[in-house]
């Protein structure tokens, strides 16, 4: 797996994890999609009560609001986190959890039984709906950089057979000037990206890519979005798109990737086979360069990492690099954002270490943990890497038996190799967290419901001093407010529930009852 | 109809006596304040070797007798009012402060109310109810005792009724340091489906309404009870499993205060809640059917107690158990169940440290810790109905068992004659009962010394009255006001028709 943004987390922490845990934190894949499918999922089983059940999805974070949607109810609820004031706007009856465009007060909710997307848009204190029909199921939202357009498609989700395969909308965003462009793309949309400019947006599809020219939109619709492939009637694998979409890559088979340029649509073949011939490749990982120059192929049967140049050399095995990592842990890599360094790792449950790897300097730095790697993030400056751990059996009561068999996670800093383990009640989700640069600070969420274990840790990035704050109720969503200097973490809670924690003051400011507080008249 | 109240009925029809109608009685220090329904409130003065009285008049309309908690020296009367006509002028409610003796002060209302309810810190009188032949019924008038008679004393204030909703009872915050430099009072007002908070210094701005339900279609969520914690108020409503806490906040615009709710999730329908202040920081205690569920108010985390009896009353104690001697804060849980069970708590206002069960042969009705924090005293009520001017409910209450809370054991009272009334002093030292042919003992809680005494006449009712002395009255014929007054090594001294 590569580089993967992770819903509300994605603007703070980039996390690289070969496992695909269960997560007990419910979350938005990728923010992209909706992970739970948006059933209303009612609690029957509570006790009989006046009250009724108010149950409200995860959150979704915009720039100074969240956007928490009762399902049932067919409401969102608007958490102001400047003043922690509620107001709740009615969207379709059967609403699947809004989506927030990534740094806007502005979100979507797709109402499945009615066919319609809810704009919401937050100015103040004040969110406005406007309801926009969608000709086609949906139950996945993506927005592009600039915030002016949103994609909405089927997206798979595990279980549950789509019956949308090809159509797609754009939804232009402009206030005022909301119109949807219905577009038909290539069969099975996986995810959508955008090139920088938020001018095309590149639909991934089980047939190769298909692109929408966003700034050359018809005021009408419907329209086909030209498909470009990668010649082959073999299934892809993992498919990458570059940052500037200029090029999309696709494994084939064990060794071969293809690299299609997204501008002319010319395909060339690369074969990692030819670096070993008549040897068997484990290829364990694939990433971009986040500045998208090359693609870099883990070997961990060799104990190798191979980057190649993206572009017209691409599938020129003499200019690929070769990086000897034999002695160190292969199996996955995470990179810093300015591709400076990278981290190697594996899950192997018998390694207990690191490799930070200096790439202009080709220095390798092992950094030995007291426990093996589950999945590790590095945090969006570069600087640190937080690495969460499996526990593993091991009876006993030595040092080393209680660590091993205890949950935990482990903050690196990178510069120096120094590592804090904690060890906790719970085991970390993947998705459950933030490493954020603006507070100094790592929040991460624990939840174990079996054992009533909902907690909130925040760790000092200067001191890595541990803070444990308890939560009432189970973890689901972990975010920052950077301009309000306030963190949140969202809670399964009848009413509805989010914890600030204000890293200025170290204080914590809970709101719940959303139904109520939305409706108190001052 | 007997003899017995066939005379009093004879005197009257006669014209020869000045005797009181009385309508209620209540203690005060070494006194008690009777109510005429004549328009007259007598405080008798019960002293050494002698009593006094001083008659108070009061204003037209049915009058009542409130406590004002936090000053049990002290006893407030309602008058309802009448209202005009064309040859009578109107007259407002009126509330009248007294203590032993007389009257300390008065206040009259704007229009004429048929409730009244006393704040739970005793500072602040609502008047509920208006009545009239054409009122507007979301109104209500608080008085604050600590101020003099004025134009802002009473204050009225008006329910935002929403879809006519009308006040059914009132809680006050203390005055709280607030962000503004001044401190801030606060009155919610509860209504079905909603309260509404004012600014005791500031009535004429609107006030902040919080609905009880998440249900905008419905106005049956009623709040029950509600509990000021500092600027947090804690409201049970009828809504089941959980209790909203509204926290008074800093104020953004033209109110000096903004709330923020949040909700305390409970294990199972809430059928009584305490407030307990001895942690580190406050806890909540929400009695359900099956759990005691102990919240920290401060964090919202709780402790869950699982109970093998649904129980209905929560007693807070400092006391002693099993295996540690020492005085710490514990709670008693009981009613409706043939068992107590002693919650052992620690100093984190979630810390639990046991739980105790202590099985009975019968149904305890009220418990009363004692003085010394050494024992409980668990009371049966035999009453069938209550008794007129029973102030202290005394009749048909008996003592069934001591608890020695160091080893949670409980010893059973047994006694020769039927004892079917008791009451505890007002210093939690001694139990006083009484029975038939005039006998009352008085029970000394923690030596179980005994003192026994025989009137010429049975005892209707005890009252204890508050003073160093420790008093208690024991009413032979309440209405006329003939008693003995009980005193511990004190020979009875006997009244007759005081009243």
């Amino acid at each position: 797996m590569g580089i993967r943004n992770i819903g509300v987390l994605a603007a703070s922490t980039l996390l690289a994890s070969c496992s695909s845990l269960g997560s007990p934190l419910q979350h938005f894949d990728g923010g992209l999609s909706f992970a739970d499918g948006g059933s209303a999922a009612r609690d029957v089983g509570s006790p009989p009560e006046m009250e009724v059940e108010v149950r409200f999805e995860p959150p979704a974070v915009g720039a100074s609001v969240l956007y928490a949607t009762n399902s049932g109810a067919g409401r969102v609820a608007v958490i102001h986190a400047s003043d922690f004031s509620i107001e709740t706007v009615g969207v379709g009856a059967s609403p699947l959890p809004a989506v927030a465009a990534p740094g806007r007060d502005v979100a979507l909710s797709l109402d499945r039984g009615s066919h319609t997307v809810s704009i919401l848009r937050t100015t103040g204190t004040n969110t406005t709906v406007t309801p926009v029909p969608i000709e086609h199921d949906a139950n996945a939202v993506a927005f592009d950089p600039t915030g002016t357009y949103a994609v909405i498609f089927e997206a798979p989700t595990p279980g549950v057979a789509r019956r949308n395969f090809q159509d797609a909308s754009i939804l232009v965003l402009t206030e005022g000037a909301e119109r949807l462009v219905r577009v038909v793309v290539g069969y099975g949309p996986m995810r959508v990206a955008f090139d920088p400019a938020g001018t095309r947006a590149l639909v991934v599809t089980e047939d190769g890519v298909s692109q929408i020219d966003l700034a050359g939109l018809p005021a009408t619709g419907p329209l086909r979005a030209p498909l470009l492939g990668f010649e082959t009637l073999q299934r892809l694998g993992e498919t990458l798109v570059t940052p500037d979409g200029n090029f999309a890559l696709a494994r084939i088979g064990n060794s071969e990737i293809r690299q299609l340029d997204l501008r002319d649509g010319t395909v060339v073949v690369a074969d990692l086979a030819s670096l070993a011939p008549g040897e068997l490749l484990e290829i364990t990982d694939l990433d971009v360069l986040p500045n998208g120059t090359e693609l870099v192929a883990v070997v961990r049967s060799h104990g190798a990492v191979v980057r190649m140049p993206i572009g017209a050399a691409f599938a020129d095995s003499t200019g690929w690099t070769l990086l000897d990592l034999s002695d160190q842990p292969v199996g996955s890599l995470a990179f810093s954002p300015s591709a400076n360094l990278f981290v190697s790792y594996t899950t192997d449950p018998s390694v207990e270490a690191i490799a930070i790897v200096d790439v202009a300097a080709s220095e390798v730095r092992t950094v030995v943990l007291r426990k093996s790697v589950r999945a590790l993030a590095i945090s969006p400056d570069g600087l640190f890497a937080l690495v969460l751990h499996h526990a593993v059996p091991h009876a006993g009561t030595t040092e080393d038996a209680l660590v091993d068999r205890s949950e935990g996670y482990s903050l690196v800093d990178l510069s120096t190799g120094f590592a804090r383990l904690a060890l906790v009640d719970a085991a970390p989700s993947p998705d459950g967290f933030v490493l954020d640069p603006t507070s100094g600070r790592l929040f991460l969420a624990l939840r174990d419901d079996a054992r009533a274990v909902h907690e909130l840790e925040v760790v000092d990035l200067a001191s890595f001093a541990v803070d444990r704050i308890p939560l009432v109720a189970p973890p689901t969503t972990v975010g920052v407010f950077p301009a309000l200097d306030r963190a949140f973490v969202g809670q399964e809670a009848n009413g509805g529930r989010v914890t600030f924690y204000l890293w200025g003051t170290r204080e914590t400011h809970t709101v719940a009852g959303f139904e109520l507080a939305a409706r108190i008249r001052r | 109809m007997s003899p017995k109240h066939l005379l009093p009925l004879l005197l009257v029809l006669g014209g020869c006596t000045s005797h009181l109608d009385v309508a209620d009685i209540a203690a005060l220090d070494d006194a008690v304040v009777v109510l005429d329904r004549g328009g007259l409130v007598r405080v008798m003065r019960i002293d050494d070797t002698s009593t006094s009285h001083t008659d108070v008049t009061l204003a037209h309309g049915d009058p009542s007798l409130l406590t004002r908690p936090g000053s049990p020296s002290e006893a407030l009367v309602l008058t309802r009012g009448q209202l005009g006509d064309a040859r009578l002028p109107a007259v407002p409610s009126e509330i009248v402060r007294l203590d032993r003796t007389g009257e300390l002060g008065r206040w009259a209302f704007r229009g004429q109310y048929d409730e009244a309810r006393t704040s739970r810190d005793g500072r602040y009188v609502v008047a509920l109810s208006p009545r009239g032949r054409l009122v507007v019924e979301n109104r209500v008038e608080i008085v604050d005792l600590t101020m003099g008679a004025g134009d802002a004393n009473p204050l009225a204030l008006s329910l935002r009724s929403l879809g006519g909703e009308t006040p059914a009872a009132a809680e006050f915050s203390d005055a709280l340091p607030w962000s503004d430099g001044r401190t801030l009072r606060v009155v919610a007002l509860f209504a079905a489906g909603q309260l509404s908070l004012f600014d005791l210094d500031a009535p004429d701005a609107p006030p902040v309404t919080i609905p009880t339900t998440a249900d905008a279609s419905s106005a049956q969520v009623v709040p029950i009870e509600g509990f000021f914690v500092g600027p947090e108020l804690v409201l049970r409503t009828s809504s089941g499993n959980q209790l909203l806490v509204v926290a008074l906040t800093a104020g953004t615009g033209t109110q000096r205060f903004d709330v923020a709710v949040r909700t305390l999730a409970a294990s199972a329908p809430i059928n009584a809640v305490a407030i307990d202040r001895r942690g580190s920081t406050p806890r909540v205690l929400a009695l359900t059917g099956s759990t005691l569920d102990v919240f920290d108010l401060e964090t919202g985390m709780s402790s869950v107690v699982t109970l093998s009896a649904a129980y209905t009353s929560i007693l807070p104690f400092d006391g002693a158990a099993p295996a540690d001697p020492t005085s710490r804060p514990r709670i008693a849980l009981y009613g409706a169940t043939r068992s107590i069970t002693f919650v052992d708590l620690g100093d984190r206002p979630t810390d639990v440290s046991g739980s105790f069960l202590l099985p009975l042969a019968f149904v305890p009705d009220a418990v009363v810790t004692d003085a010394t924090a050494g024992r409980l005293v668990v009371f049966q009520d035999l009453r069938r109905g209550t008794l007129e001017l029973d102030a202290a409910s005394s009749y048909g209450r008996r003592p069934v068992s001591v608890v020695d809370l160091f080893d949670r054991s409980a010893l059973a009272l047994a006694a020769s004659e039927e004892l079917s009334r008791a009451v505890v002093s007002t210093d939690l030292g001694d139990m006083w009962v009484a029975g038939g042919g005039g006998y009352v003992n008085r029970f000394d809680i923690e030596t179980e010394q005994q003192e026994e005494r025989w009137l010429e006449h049975s005892a209707e009712t005890l009252l204890p009255l508050r003073g160093a002395a420790q008093r208690v009255l024991a009413f032979t014929t309440a209405r006329r006001g003939s008693f003995a007054v009980l005193q511990a090594g004190v020979p009875p001294r006997t009244v007759n028709d005081a009243w």
